[in-house]
This record gives C-alpha cells, sequence and structure tokens, in this order.
C-alpha cells in the first residue's frame, strides 16, 4: 500500500467479524483492498483532493450488502457485539463527509435492497427499498405515469435511504416539498437492531412521530429499509419564463411576492450576478427562471400570477430560453473534474434564512467568502421558497496561499461562512446535511436541543456504533 | 460574447495581485502535476476528470446494476485506475476490477465530457498488460485468439473461391454459434446476384485485444485482415456484427490501417435491398427489438433493423429501454469471457425486460442472439427476416 489515509486505521478491528458478517450474509461481505478504497469516501469535495495527491479519507475494514431488514438487524447486532463501527452508504454522493468511515468498521451498502414494493394509485403512494438509486426510482415511476417531484442535482448518483438520512431537497422543491414533505412513513433498524415501522397514512394525532427523528440522522441512530412516499400523476402541462433584474434583492423581493399569493411554482431559481454570467452569459444582470407544472389550467394561473408580479417589479421577460438551458445542463456536474487537478478547492453552502435576514446573509457570507486569503470566486444563488424566506447556495472557490494546506484552506472558508451565517441568523445547512464538515457547528445551531439530541443518541446507540464521529452526537467528542 | 471562464475572470479581478498571478499560474500549468507522472497509454487526463465526478451516470451502468458494488461503477473503476496507473496500487482485486466493464457506453449518454468508461479502461489495460499485471486469464483468452484465429471455434464450414464484389465477414459468433445468419447472408446474396466471397480462413476482426489492452496481437490480426480483404477484390464489405463493423470503419484507421471497401452492416444492406425488391409480409407476429450496444451507440443504426422487421410484417414493440437508452446483453468488450457471472446476470435482466413485451426478440446482433437464446425465446436475426419475407414473395 502507497497511499495514505487521513484519519488513522481502526487497530481494533477483528477479523473474526468477516467470518461472522458472512453467516448472516453469505457472500455479502468484502475486504478487498480496491472495495475499501473506493468505500473510503463520499463526494466531500475535499477528499477529492486528498484522493488526487494519493491519500484516502478513512478505510472501512469491510464492506457489507444485506438484502433485507432482517440482515441489516443482523449486521448491526453483530457490530454492537464487536463494538465495531457501522457506516450506512446508499450511493456516496453527500457532500460533507457524512459516509467516510472515519473510524473503520463496517459500511453497509444498501445497494441490494432496491425494489420498488408498491405502487398505490388510489392513496398516491410508493413504498420502495431504500437502497434504489433515485433516478431509477423517478424512471420506475415515470413508465408508470408518476413522479415523485424530488429532482436532486444528485438525482442519478443519489440514493432514497441517503435522501431521508440528510434530509434532502431537489430542485422541484418550492412545488413538490423536501423529502420530508413527501415521505409519509418508513421501516427503519434501530442501533441496537430493532425495527420500528410507522403507518403510511396521510396524518396520525398518537403523540410525536418517533420515526421522524431518523430524518436528518444520517446514519446515528439507525438505518432506514424501506420507505412510503408521496407520488403524483405526471404532470400534463410545464410553463417556464424567465426575467432578469438589475439586482439580487430585487429579484428576491419579486419571489416573496410570489410567495405570499400562496403560488408555487416547481422550480424558482435566483442567480446573483456572477452566477447569471457563468450560467446565462449575461453580465451585471441577475436571472430568475420559473418553472411551473401540472395541472394544464393551474399552470396557466401560476404563470399568470407569477408573470404580472415580476412585471410589476420592474423585471425584464426573457423567454422559456433560459429555461430551457438550465434544464439542459442541470446534472452537468463539470467543475470537480475540471478544477481539481489545477489545484483550486471548490465547495458549495446551502443555508437558510427568513425573509427578514435574507439579503444581510446573502452579504455577509459573500463578504466572508471574500475575505479569506486565497478565494477567487465567492458567489451565490436561491433555489429553494417558502413563503417565510428562502435557501441560498454559495460557491466557493480558490487556491491555498502559500504554507496553507489545502484543508486549512479549506476549512477556514467553511468557518468563514458559518459564523456569518449564524451571525445573521440562517440555519447552517438547508439541506447537504452535517457530516463531518458541519458536525463542529451544531452546537451552535441547535443550542439546548443539542443536548437532547445527545441524550436520544445515547438512548438508542448506547455504544455509539452508528456512523460515529458524524454530526458532534456520538460521545468521541 | 458567451465566454466559458467570464464568470472566473470576473471573480479574478476582484482579487489581489498575488492570488490572480497564482490562479493564473494553476489555470494554465496545474494540471501538470498530475499529468507527468509517467507515459501511459491511458489517457490520464480523462482518467482523472472521471474519478473525481460524483458518477452521475452510475445508475445506468449494467455492471453496477448486476453486481450493486460501487467499485464496479464508472468513477469507482476509474478511481481505483488512478491509482493502478500511478503506481499506487497492484492488488489482484484491483487489477480484476479494470475488466469489469462491458463498454456498452451506457455511461457515455450521461457524461458532460462525452466520455466512454470502456474506451477509458481500455488504454488502462494496455498500461496493466505493458506491466506484465495482466491475470492469467486474461493472457490465456488472448493466447486463445492468437492460436485460434477466432474467439469461440470456427464449426461453419462454407467459404468460397475466387474474388467477388461482396465480403461477407461472418465474425466470430456467426461462424462459431449461429452458422444460420451466415446461410441467410450467401442465400440472400445468392437471390440479388451478388458475386460474394467468404474467406476461407476469416480471422477475428481483433476487437478483444483492443479490449484487453493488446495492441501488438491487435495489429497483426488487423494486417492480416486488411491483406485478406484486400485479397478478395471486395467493394463493400458486410458484417452481421455490429462490433466487427464499428472496428473495421473506425478502429483499424486509428491504427493506420486502412480498408478500402467500403464496411455496412447487415442493417444497411439489408434495408437498402429491401427497399429494391419485392417482399412479403412473411412474419406477421407481435415481437420486441432489442438495441445492440454498438449498433446504436457506437455506429448509430436505429431505425435500420426496425424498418427491415416492419417491413416484413412484424409488428415491434418496444422495451422502456430502447434505442440509446438499451440495456447491455452483457457480451459487450470480452465480458462474456473475462467475466461470464456478470455478462449472466445482465443477460438475466435485459432478457426479463425484453419478454415483458414478447417472447420473439428481433435483434441485429449475432452475440446478443445467441445470449437471448439461452433464454428459451424465439430469436431472429435481421438476414433470416429479409429471407423469408424475400422467399415468400
Amino acid at each position: 500500500m502507497v497511499y495514505g489515509t487521513v484519519y488513522p486505521k481502526n487497530e481494533t478491528f477483528d477479523k473474526r467479524i468477516i467470518e461472522q458478517l458472512n453467516s448472516i450474509v453469505p457472500g455479502g461481505v468484502s475486504d478487498k483492498e480496491a472495495d475499501r478504497i473506493v468505500y473510503s469516501k463520499d463526494y466531500w469535495p475535499i477528499a477529492l483532493r486528498w484522493y488526487l495527491d494519493g491519500t484516502v479519507p478513512a478505510l472501512p475494514d469491510c464492506i457489507v450488502w444485506p438484502e433485507n431488514a432482517e440482515q441489516v438487524a443482523g449486521i448491526i447486532k453483530l457490530a454492537n457485539d464487536w463494538r465495531t463501527p457501522v457506516v450506512p452508504y446508499g450511493e456516496g454522493s453527500g457532500v460533507v463527509g457524512g459516509a467516510v468511515p472515519v473510524k473503520g468498521g463496517i459500511v453497509v451498502d444498501m445497494r441490494k435492497m432496491d425494489r420498488v414494493v408498491e405502487i398505490d394509485d388510489a392513496s398516491l403512494m410508493v413504498t420502495a427499498q431504500t437502497g434504489i438509486n433515485g433516478m431509477n426510482l423517478e424512471r420506475h415511476l415515470d413508465r408508470e405515469g408518476y413522479t415523485m417531484g424530488h429532482i436532486p442535482q444528485s438525482l442519478y448518483c443519489s440514493s432514497l435511504g441517503g435522501w431521508l438520512a440528510c434530509r434532502a431537497a431537489g430542485q422541484f422543491s418550492t412545488k413538490y416539498g423536501k423529502i420530508e414533505d413527501i415521505v409519509v412513513a418508513i421501516e427503519a433498524v434501530l442501533a441496537d437492531g430493532s425495527f420500528i415501522k410507522s403507518k403510511a397514512v396521510p396524518r396520525s394525532s398518537t403523540g410525536p412521530s418517533v420515526e421522524r427523528l431518523l430524518l436528518g440522522s444520517e446514519g446515528t441512530l439507525g438505518i432506514i429499509t424501506e420507505a412510503t412516499l408521496k407520488i403524483w400523476p405526471y404532470p400534463e402541462e410545464r410553463a417556464m419564463v424567465s426575467f432578469i433584474f438589475d439586482s439580487i434583492s430585487h429579484a428576491l423581493e419579486t419571489v416573496r411576492k410570489i410567495m405570499r399569493k400562496n403560488v408555487y411554482p416547481a422550480v424558482v431559481r435566483i442567480y446573483d450576478k456572477n452566477e447569471t454570467l457563468r450560467h446565462f452569459y449575461i453580465k451585471n444582470k441577475c436571472m430568475l427562471i420559473l418553472l411551473m407544472e401540472g395541472d394544464k389550467e393551474l399552470v396557466k394561473l401560476e404563470k399568470g400570477i407569477s408573470v404580472k408580479v415580476c412585471k410589476s417589479e420592474d423585471g425584464n421577460e426573457c423567454g422559456e430560453e433560459p429555461v430551457l438551458h438550465w434544464l439542459d445542463m442541470r446534472f452537468n456536474v463539470k467543475e470537480s473534474s475540471e478544477f481539481t487537478p489545477k489545484g483550486f478547492i471548490f465547495d458549495t453552502v446551502e443555508v437558510s434564512s427568513g425573509w427578514k435576514n435574507a439579503m444581510s446573509l446573502y452579504k455577509a457570507i459573500i463578504q466572508a467568502m471574500r475575505n479569506v486569503d486565497g478565494v477567487v470566486v465567492a458567489s451565490g444563488h436561491a433555489s429553494h421558497f417558502y413563503p417565510q424566506g428562502v435557501c441560498f447556495y454559495f460557491t466557493f472557490g480558490g487556491l491555498p496561499p502559500k504554507h496553507v494546506t489545502p484543508f486549512k484552506f479549506y476549512e477556514s472558508v467553511w468557518d468563514a461562512i458559518m459564523e456569518a451565517c449564524l451571525r445573521e441568523h440562517g440555519s447552517i445547512s438547508h439541506h447537504h446535511g452535517i457530516g463531518l464538515m458541519r458536525a463542529k457547528w451544531l452546537k451552535e445551531e441547535m443550542g439546548e436541543r443539542m443536548s437532547i439530541l445527545k441524550k436520544i443518541k445515547k438512548v438508542i446507540d448506547p455504544n455509539n456504533i452508528m456512523n460515529p464521529g458524524k454530526m458532534g452526537v456520538g460521545n468521541e467528542e | 460574447m458567451k465566454s466559458k471562464y467570464a464568470w472566473i475572470m470576473d471573480s479574478l479581478a476582484k482579487t489581489s495581485f498575488s492570488t490572480k498571478a497564482r490562479a493564473m499560474r494553476h489555470f494554465l500549468i496545474g494540471k501538470k502535476e498530475y499529468l507527468r507522472r509517467k507515459k501511459t497509454r491511458a489517457d490520464m487526463d480523462s482518467v482523472i476528470k472521471c474519478a473525481l465526478c460524483p458518477n452521475m451516470c452510475k445508475f445506468d451502468c449494467p455492471v453496477l446494476a448486476a453486481e450493486k458494488n460501487d467499485a464496479m461503477s464508472p468513477s469507482g473503476k476509474t478511481r481505483i485506475a488512478y491509482f493502478i496507473e500511478t503506481d499506487r496500487l497492484n492488488s489482484q482485486d484491483a487489477i480484476e476490477l479494470m475488466y469489469k466493464c462491458a463498454g456498452c457506453d451506457a455511461c457515455m449518454q450521461w457524461c458532460p465530457f462525452d466520455f466512454s468508461v470502456g474506451d477509458i479502461l481500455k488504454g488502462v489495460r494496455e498500461d496493466i498488460a505493458g506491466m506484465s499485471l495482466a491475470p492469467p486469464r486474461i493472457i490465456k483468452i488472448k493466447e486463445n485468439l492468437e492460436k485460434n484465429h477466432t474467439i469461440h471455434e470456427r464449426k461453419y464450414d462454407k467459404s468460397t473461391d475466387g474474388k467477388g464484389d461482396v465480403l461477407y465477414f461472418m465474425g466470430c459468433e456467426v461462424s462459431s454459434e449461429r452458422g444460420e445468419i451466415a446461410d441467410s447472408m450467401t442465400k440472400i446474396f445468392e437471390g440479388a446476384g451478388e458475386k460474394y466471397v467468404l474467406l476461407k480462413d476469416e480471422w477475428c476482426c481483433a476487437s478483444p485485444f483492443i479490449n484487453l489492452g493488446f495492441t501488438d496481437e491487435f495489429k497483426k490480426f488487423a494486417e492480416h485482415n486488411v491483406k485478406a480483404i484486400e485479397e478478395s477484390g471486395c467493394r463493400t464489405m458486410v458484417c452481421s456484427c455490429p462490433t466487427c463493423t464499428y472496428v473495421f470503419r473506425h478502429i483499424y484507421p486509428q491504427f493506420g490501417f486502412e480498408i478500402k471497401a467500403r464496411v455496412m452492416h447487415t442493417s444497411e444492406y439489408l434495408l437498402r435491398l429491401m427497399e429494391n425488391k419485392k417482399m412479403a409480409k412473411a412474419i406477421e407476429k407481435e415481437c420486441v427489438y432489442h438495441d445492440p450496444c454498438a449498433l446504436i451507440r457506437k455506429l448509430g443504426l436505429e431505425e435500420e433493423p426496425r424498418k427491415i422487421a416492419k417491413r416484413a410484417g412484424m409488428k415491434i414493440k418496444e422495451t422502456y429501454f430502447n434505442r440509446k437508452d438499451t440495456k447491455c446483453c452483457g457480451m459487450g468488450c470480452s465480458l462474456g469471457s473475462t467475466n461470464p457471472d456478470i455478462a449472466s446476470k445482465m443477460a438475466d435482466a435485459r432478457l426479463e425486460e425484453l419478454k415483458k413485451q414478447s417472447d420473439c426478440i428481433v435483434t441485429a446482433c449475432p452475440t446478443c442472439n445467441t445470449t437471448f437464446r439461452k433464454g428459451g425465446v424465439e430469436v431472429y436475426d435481421i438476414s433470416e427476416i429479409v429471407l423469408k419475407a424475400w422467399e415468400k414473395a
């Protein structure tokens, strides 16, 4: 082995675990070197730089591929017996290091649990195992005449389980909601190997929704094995329109007024000046794109109201083309491949804010990024909207100054963003989650709630085997 | 004015002089650090770009779908390829991983760089062979092909003497497993009054050598084939196998081997023939058409086989994954020889999809044809369809 690891190897792993895993999941275990290297990382951008430099973040001791919930429970019970870490793995597309096995142990790849169990047309629900890839689920629905409306940029390379565990949001979320709005029921194996299952009913006033603790728990409490989700008949009509504004504040104000009318376009995106130049080649302007879909008459109505508001706010109409361009390019993720080998360090950071603080938060974060020595690009767009506020999605890119390690540079930009966000009353993550990168900021974000979260973790996972080292909830901090 | 990097320039303008200078330097020469390590046959720029991608094509990779192991995803393989190429890794399982690809180009449909991971890995395998790291069973496949001049074993014993206008290049699958296709084609040539040639000693088009990274052996075969094609006197060369067609048409010239004859796939040749001859609706039944990967993704032949089947009276049904969304039968890029277990799972998955539509499958690739026959369904090659339609006219 002539490559390094960033996190130290797990020296306590007993090889007998692999033997015992094989009796639970016959033939579904690997400790091959190539497999361990591939499962050493998710899509945490700094890990790409490490990889290029010949270093993997953290090696798991083995990977296991369960085929049913009973096997998942068996794996977790075994891990408890040995006090060895368990890291759930969907598709490895997380961008904050949530699936990096920092303490080694067993990576549980859920990919073999990828069946669509049932489509309930009357209730507009789909039940699927959580190992299913997002695009494969959407394709399955599409051929039956439905959509889930959950279309994250990672659709092609993320999984249903990952969406639920990280509380994901898709590009069409302004209309269809985020994953916690879409999910109806879940089935999960908790950290002690016990099962929980909720009912696939639209609502239930039966005390706190215990199962919802797992949404956003990022594998620290258990593994979600199956989920029932809302679906919709495939939209019969789509309308697209775009407007140019002189400033981002102007564009934001326009959308705020649209949202106040209880109108929910599926896609609403506002790009700041730098990103308008980047994506639409228009200088010194801010682009707003809107896409409505669904029932023909409803779409017509939504478009009419939205256009009217945009025009009343002095927006210049640019037609469908910018929206079509976005549709065409939205899955073209090239930057990391193009710029990482050139030594640039890139990342995206998404936060949320109420309308009252939106503009000051945007300005503060852009300024905070620019203040870090070495930052070249500091830009943002807004991509998920509510009558109450907005999600900002920032991009930074740059080069570590001399004598500053790539990670140190990367971390200092992150710290600057997090500090500015908290100062301006925003939430430190809208949909990418906590993982490794935000773990140290979660306490400040949550205040007293953090101690409750830690207590819950201790009760459900007393041995701290589930995804240890993440979110700052384990006993290792 | 659309400028790809205007947004970066716009940002750079707001930075200090030292940041500007470093950024420009990195932008222009930063990549060299990763590319200059050693001379490789693999295109390292592509290997790196693919390895750093979030794996946006993985959902459509049939090998990953069969094996469910992220190491077999496109970016998973190129990540390992990067470590092999930079002398960080040479374990047997890492080397083995490099051969687990069907070269079906499903990945290419979704790649912002238009990469074919199959093609990227061919270069990696060449480096592996150069480092004497090729697994013994891979060497065995190469040696068998060198010895027998065909992938399997030639069972088809018909050939012609002398020269002709049209050379029918059977390909290894037809000459070994699917002689009926060759019989259909020769009858069609005779009916059409074509002076055709069937080589006595037809060698493999040599694609397996390219697939597995043995370019010297490829060149030897290419040299032999070019000579044999030239000696046949043909002006047109018709291949039943889409891979043979692609290799003769596109890969040979890349290595400096020019085939003077016009290289055609049977679907192109037969459709033209059908348009000029009286054909009967001889097979009035419902069937499903399977797009072979090489035919649709490498050669772009989409409608020709469908038109042929329709003209013969067939009602064509489509799978959800049709045309460029087709799913590989598992036998692409020598995967059937190198990893038969994976190939078999892929075949089962595709067959299941096809059988949902019909128990009668039409295809235009002899290898797909043989693969699906094992599933106990009726499988037609387009040449058999044309012959029936013509005989009944």
